[in-house]
């Protein structure tokens, strides 16, 4: 008896199938603390590339989180699911920008980042390690 | 106090068979209930008294015995009195063959009543059974079928024609609902015994060959059973009765919207403004209370607002070009019914289908579902995409959005897996004798979280209530729903493969005590499906569709790039390094040498194919041991770096 209900058990934790357990849960910020208004625009250039920008504003103080809950079989996240692309562009205030994109080994870069609860800071440093742009910013 | 323990352990059975039961199917029963309040609402006024059927319509079967003989003794009647007579030069004879005519049964309408998987999989290996499972002397709404709640969570009853004569599964509870005599099933009117002088046209009241009497019989049947309508073409109005009979053979063209396939360019025409000239010289000309661009278009719509002064409209055309494209459905079982006669056709490459000759009207059915599978909408019923009933008209088919496409999508990578190009893989469990046919719910949420999966386990214990795989990707991208159905499929293929490792594999991912275990097991559960997953939706984009530079999991706004962008440290179960057997790019490779950077797996290995890790899979009951069967196994210059790529993933 104790074998059936044993296998019982075991086979209501297995019923639902082979991929069972809890997606992981993701939490990404990006936090402007750079003393200027930044402009994130971002581009794509692994398939399907694109190359119109997706633009995210962000005031000076301000942050932006996005949370994504995977399933199974998981997707995964990271900040190229945030930004919406691979490379991006940094404009700050239409004085400086910086390029940024992946693969970096640099950890002034957010693409430089992974896990599941991540944020990222563009500070005052940043700003001031950018290129000047005078008006061409974008 | 023994006793007493004994008693509570009998109790937990059922509670935990119970649990089984409702822990896969209550979430879509909440969707249906929901859904079913509507429906019976709107559907009101055509509710019957039958309850089981309630807010369907019955409908008098045109095709009883008792009926086509009524039709007959009308018909002799007629001629009797001559309101309808013979013609030709064998007319005496032929109203003597007419009256020496008497209709026997030639077809049982049977209900199956199947009381476990079992049971049901006798029906579906029966090839030459196209089963519903809802009556067909009823008229259902789209809404009625798509929102049915499953009855007394029973397996469906199915419901067909069959010959008289025809041995139907043995050992499946059948009940003959009623008698028919099918008269465009008899061979008698497909000859002209009577008359040799057939004639294309049929005139009301006369009958020269049996093609006419065929034609008066068919409108005799369907007039007192108050379905003369759907002898007619739709908005036929010229009350011609006789083309009905005609025979037609229904045909057609299906394409599906992949949102990954291509991009589509559409051009709108949105008015502008009027623009003005002379009618007689064509000169343009001042608006009459304002100035306009004068614009030149070709094809605009003239319209004189005086005698002299005339106006056409301008239109501005844009164009703007979306991601996704139709693309050829392809395999798909078309299905004509009319009423009791049942004709099958299959969509070639090109979404091209056609059936056998159909009489009046007749609904256009794709039943989502080939002999080794079967698509269920949500849980129990099989899913299907309900077309136009018509007459002589193909039925050109462009699906898109909704639970159609979700189908659809789902059918695709199954028809893939077992019938197009696999690679050599083995395929997943086929429908034969003492075997069953694959079911894979399609569901469109569940609540309480149930992922996609595969469970032949499940499936057991719930008698079959439950289907072997559940697919859970509604509104994901079309590749994102091709692709884990190819995983799920894959976990089916891994068992069929190996089932005592694979049943290994699954008992300890999840009921060892070790974690270590856990993961060595569950990673290599996992790695496998994720392998053909990559390999077949990749194939099918690459090649099929010829975009060179596809790579998998990179829609929906993710980067997976053939699951090569993810960190050893972010996935340790549906891992890349299936995929980076086969491949030749090292991820794990600085930057500088074109990889990705240490954070990602170290992949110096390469040229295996995928069929050599399937069989690889024999005997493989943990991570490491799939390993040492592939550098056992074959001959590959790169497998002295096996052991580092398997060590990427720690247990």
């Amino acid at each position: 008896m104790k074998n059936l209900i044993l296998t019982l058990i075991m086979l209501v934790l297995i019923s639902c199938g082979t991929d069972q357990g809890e997606g992981t849960y993701y939490e990404y910020t990006i936090i402007n603390n750079s003393g200027k208004n930044i402009k994130i625009n971002s581009y794509r250039n692994s398939y399907p590339k694109r190359d119109t920008p997706t633009t995210i504003d962000l005031q000076y103080g301000d942050e932006l989180t996005k949370s994504f809950k995977d399933d199974l079989p998981p997707r995964g996240y990271d900040f190229a699911v945030f930004f919406q692309g691979d490379s991006i562009i940094i404009n700050y205030n239409n004085e400086r920008k910086k390029i940024l994109t992946f693969p970096t080994e640099n950890d002034r870069n957010p693409f430089f980042y992974t896990g599941t609860d991540v944020t990222f800071t563009f500070t005052q440093q940043d700003y001031e390690n950018a290129e000047p742009c005078n008006g061409n910013c974008d | 106090m023994k006793n007493l323990k004994k008693f509570k352990l009998l109790l937990l059975c059922p509670i935990l068979i119970g649990l089984l039961i409702i822990s896969c199917e209550k979430d879509d029963y909440f969707i249906d209930e929901q859904n079913n309040v509507n429906s019976e609402i709107n559907d009101k006024s055509l509710q019957s008294k039958n309850e089981k059927f309630k807010g369907a319509k019955k409908l008098k079967n045109p095709y009883s015995v008792k009926n086509m003989n009524k039709a007959l003794e009308n018909i002799k009647k007629n001629l009797k009195e001559k309101k309808i007579k013979t013609k030709g030069t064998s007319a005496s004879r032929l109203e003597q063959t007419i009256n020496d005519l008497e209709f026997n049964t030639t077809y049982y309408y049977v209900k199956f009543t199947p009381q476990n998987t079992e049971e049901e999989s006798l029906i579906k290996n029966d090839d030459d059974l196209h089963v519903f499972d809802y009556p067909l002397d009823y008229e259902f709404s789209d809404t009625y079928l798509d929102n049915r709640t499953p009855d007394n969570d029973s397996i469906p009853e199915y419901y067909t024609a069959v010959p008289v004569g025809k041995i139907l599964p043995s050992g499946v509870a059948s009940e003959i609902i009623e008698n028919l005599y099918i008269p465009e099933e008899d061979p008698f009117f497909d000859t002209y015994e009577i008359s040799s002088e057939p004639e294309a046209m049929t005139r009301q009241g006369e009958i020269g060959n049996n093609e006419d009497l065929l034609r008066h019989l068919l409108m005799e049947a369907f007039t007192l059973t108050g379905n003369e309508k759907e002898l007619m073409p739709e908005g036929d109005t010229t009350n011609s009765w006789w083309i009905f009979g005609s025979k037609w053979y229904p045909s057609g063209k299906l394409k599906i919207w992949d949102d990954n396939a291509g991009s589509s360019t559409t051009t709108t025409q949105t008015f502008s403004h009027w623009e003005y000239y002379n009618c007689d010289t064509g000169e343009i000309v001042p608006a009459p209370d304002e100035l306009l661009p004068y614009v030149k278009v070709e094809n605009a719509r003239i319209d004189p607002i005086d005698d002299n002064i005339c106006q056409r409209a301008v239109y501005i055309y844009s164009t703007s070009t979306v991601q996704g494209k139709y693309v050829p459905l392809e395999g798909a079982q078309v299905l004509m019914r009319q009423w009791f006669t049942i004709r099958q056709g299959i969509t070639d490459s090109n979404g091209n289908f056609n059936t056998g000759s159909v009489r009046g009207k007749a609904r256009y059915v794709i039943q989502w579902e080939r002999y080794h599978y079967s698509i269920r909408n949500g849980s129990l019923f099989q899913a299907e995409t309900r077309g136009p009933k018509v007459k002589d008209e193909p039925w050109n088919k462009n699906i898109k959005g909704g639970d159609d496409e979700y189908h659809g999508m789902i059918h695709s990578a199954a028809h893939t897996y077992y019938y197009g190009n696999r690679f050599g893989l083995t395929s997943p469990p086929r429908n034969a004798f003492f075997k069953r046919q694959m079911k894979i719910a399609a569901r469109e949420s569940a609540p309480w979280g149930i992922p996609s999966s595969f469970s032949h386990l499940r499936s057991e214990l719930t008698f079959g209530l439950s289907a072997q795989i559940h697919i859970k990707a509604y509104g994901r991208s079309s590749d994102n729903v091709y692709g884990t159905t190819i995983h799920e499929l894959a976990h089916a293929a891994h068992w069929e493969v190996d089932s005592s490792s694979y049943n290994n594999l699954v008992r300890d991912s999840f009921l060892s005590g070790s974690s270590e275990v856990k993961n060595r097991n569950r990673r290599l559960l996992e790695t496998w499906p994720t392998t053909v997953e990559i390999m077949l939706t990749v194939d099918r984009y690459r090649n099929k569709f010829s975009l060179t530079d596809y790579e998998y999991g990179n829609s929906d706004g993710f980067d997976l790039r053939n699951f090569q962008r993810k960190t050893v440290a972010s996935e340790n179960h549906y891992t890349s390094c299936g995929w980076d057997m086969l491949d030749n790019f090292n991820q794990g490779a600085s930057i500088y040498s074109g990889g990705y950077g240490s954070s990602y797996p170290f992949d110096r290995v390469s040229g295996y194919t995928i069929k050599q890790l399937e069989d690889a899979l024999v005997g493989a009951r943990y991570w490491n041991e799939w390993r040492d069967n592939i550098k056992n196994d074959y001959s590959n210059p790169t497998s002295i770096y096996l052991d580092e790529l398997f060590g990427n993933w720690t247990d």
